[in-house]
């Protein structure tokens, strides 16, 4: 909490500079992970065009960019404001359905992946009376969501296979540029909330629900932004999904797109800002390599169960605090 | 339109299977109500059973001309050892830790036997229908042997299913109420705190509910193996959900609260498959009722009664 109050008493300074030191970005106390990841941003960001290479081998990139923005998404509710949401895979595949939908109705796909966006923020919404229980309940209670919704999609929808129209595919640099801008928006979109009145109060729920409550923080109001912010990243990025890949309703009752982006914040670094990056961009450099050595093989599933079991029992704060720990001094 | 046969066959299915899913449940109602970790590898560990049984029928029953519901004891042994491994690998140094982590690790234990299962054990083969009595698996059961009660059929696997689940459960439901380990049990999930206090060494009972809990996962999925078809994958997609909603209706950690748990569950299955087969399909809809209805059903008990309908515990 020592970080938030420095920043309330910087906050009476005026000018863009101090705005900027606000944020961690410039000026004395500044953060360094932001400007790193700024940084890798504009590097991924110019990466086509200086690299030169072959546009379909920016395919391999996409999976990068969709773990990233669910790892954030998850990280948002999970990790920030402590709602341990089991049933991300519901959001991410409802946002594909609506997404498919909507593209194959003739809406363009960045109008569709903002309507699955509200949609998925509609669906967190709907989760507000489940507040009301203890963490653990919580979290069963939004397991079984996925299970539930997909009985409605298969009746709501109707087909239940969706994939882009033909005519609408994008090329693989738009593609890489979908993803690029869905991910940058995410994350500095994630790290700025968190830097406002809304991240303050969400930081305190999730760490001291009673206390802040007893500080008039209105608990309810916050849990819901959270629940539903999360829920419009992951919808969002089940849309991208849908870009490359054609689905079926049985992606709802895969349990690996709720519990995988736990993984990475877990292992990044719960509720900090770099951790969901760190352990997307791991999962993702770990699946690709194991992939392209050992092709039409599955290692990478065999190795990341191993891991997590490995890491949940010897890291279970993952890699970003641990770094934190050691080199104090320089990184606050 | 439904006729009173209809309904007689839908409730006796739906009890019978109801069965099935109390005694899926009774190991992970115990683990949870116990030491409050929700294992989502409980799912993993019942297919793990599922295909010992499928090949202790393959290999075992043409040796030794041994029925295969033998390799129910098996299971029970095997998951018991298995759970006591995993118990001192990952339990024991995350249990204390919070929620998340016991969580995170049983994941990573669940995907990394779902792999075991697929690459491991070969291609997905069902019991030989010929080895031994109750043996039939799937269709078969349906199709070839089945008791006939006036105008209701009963498919014999799940008959022994049923009996073999309220027997079990009921022995649970002893053991807890009247041994010396039972009782341990239940006050380490009643206050572990207060439980250490008064000499229970509430390692040895966490480990002990641990390995129970699997050992039961490891009967239900020998059982599993005579009435479903098995796939790897059949763990997370269709037992864990319903496990959980048995569980959060009993009431977590009551024996007999997980039986009307899984005969809720398993009668609103068979009835809102009749109901959606008798008229929703007239309509060119053939919606998963049963899902919805179910889940809807374990949101609502879960908003208005957390505790269970059995249940004594504080769940808010």
């Amino acid at each position: 909490m020592s970080e938030v109050v420095t920043r309330e008493g910087n906050s009476n300074r005026r000018g863009l500079v101090s705005r900027l030191g606000n944020l961690g970005l410039v000026g004395s106390g500044y953060k360094i992970s932001p400007i790193i990841v700024l940084v890798a941003l504009i590097v991924a960001g110019l990466y086509p065009i200086l690299s030169g290479s072959s546009p379909t081998s920016l395919l391999e990139y996409t999976p990068y960019f969709m773990w990233i923005v669910l790892a954030e998404s998850w990280n948002f509710c999970g990790g920030y404001a402590g709602l341990l949401n089991l049933g991300l895979v519901g959001f991410f595949a409802l946002g594909a359905f609506v997404t498919g939908f909507a593209m194959v109705s003739g809406i363009p796909v960045l109008p569709a992946l903002l309507i699955a966006g509200v949609i998925g923020a509609l669906l967190g919404l709907l989760l507000v009376p489940t507040f009301r229980l203890r963490s653990d309940y919580f979290a069963i209670g939004t397991l079984v969501i996925p299970f539930m919704l997909k009985p409605i999609v298969e009746a709501v929808f109707p087909t239940t296979n969706f994939s882009v129209p033909r005519g609408e595919l994008l090329n693989p640099i738009q593609l890489y540029y979908l993803g690029f801008g869905m991910t940058a928006i995410s994350i500095f979109g994630v790290y700025l909330m968190m830097q406002s009145r809304i991240g303050i109060a969400l930081r305190a729920t999730g760490d001291q629900e009673i206390a802040s409550s007893s500080l008039g923080i209105n608990i309810l109001l916050y849990k819901t932004v959270a629940l539903a912010a999360s829920g419009f990243i992951a919808a969002v990025a089940g849309g991208f999904f849908l870009q490359h890949i054609s689905i079926d309703s049985t992606l709802f009752e895969n349990l690996n797109y709720s519990l995988f982006p736990i993984f990475m914040v877990i292992i990044g670094g719960i509720g900090t800002f770099e951790g969901p990056i760190v352990g997307a961009v791991l999962f993702s450099g770990i699946s690709y390599t194991l992939n392209s050595y050992f092709p039409g093989t599955s290692y990478d599933v065999l190795v990341f169960s191993l891991v997590i079991m490995f890491v949940a029992v010897i890291l279970p704060n993952g890699i970003v605090p641990w770094i934190r720990n050691r080199f104090s001094h320089k990184w606050k | 339109m439904i006729g009173l046969s209809d309904l007689g066959q839908g409730a006796v299915t739906g009890l019978l299977t109801g069965g099935f899913f109390a005694l899926a449940s009774v190991g992970l109602s115990l683990i949870f109500g116990v030491q409050r970790i929700l294992n989502v590898a409980h799912g993993a560990f019942i297919v793990l059973a599922a295909f010992v049984t499928i090949q202790f029928s393959l290999i075992v029953t043409p040796l030794l001309h041994l029925d295969p519901l033998v390799s129910l004891a098996a299971d029970f042994l095997i998951l018991s050892a298995l759970g006591l491994g995993i118990y001192f690998l990952m339990i024991y140094w995350t249990e204390n830790s919070g929620f998340e982590a016991p969580l995170l690790a049983t994941f990573g234990l669940s995907v990394f036997l779902e792999y075991v299962i697929q690459s491991g054990l070969g291609p997905i083969r069902s019991i030989d229908p010929s080895a031994g009595r109750g043996a039939q698996a799937q269709n078969q059961a349906y199709t070839l042997t089945s008791l006939q009660v006036g105008s209701i059929y009963i498919p014999e696997p799940i008959l022994i299913a049923f009996i073999l689940a309220i027997v079990i459960i009921q022995l649970m439901h002893v053991f807890l109420a009247r041994t010396y380990f039972g009782k341990t049990i239940r006050a380490t999930s009643q206050d572990a705190v207060a439980a250490e206090f008064s000499g229970i060494d509430i390692t040895r009972t966490r480990m002990l509910s641990f390995a129970l809990g699997s050992g039961l996962a490891g009967v239900a999925g020998g059982i599993f193996a005579f009435t479903n078809s098995v796939t790897p994958f059949l763990g997370d997609s269709y037992l864990l959900p319903i496990i959980l909603v048995v569980i959060v209706i009993g009431g977590v950690g009551s024996m007999l609260g997980t039986l009307v748990g899984g005969f809720v569950v398993g009668l609103l299955f068979s009835f809102s498959d009749l109901l959606a087969y008798s008229y929703l399909t007239q309509y060119g809809i053939q919606p998963d009722i049963g899902n919805f209805l179910t889940f809807l059903i374990f949101l609502i008990v879960l908003m208005i009664r957390p505790n269970g309908l059995m249940g004594k515990g504080v769940a808010r």
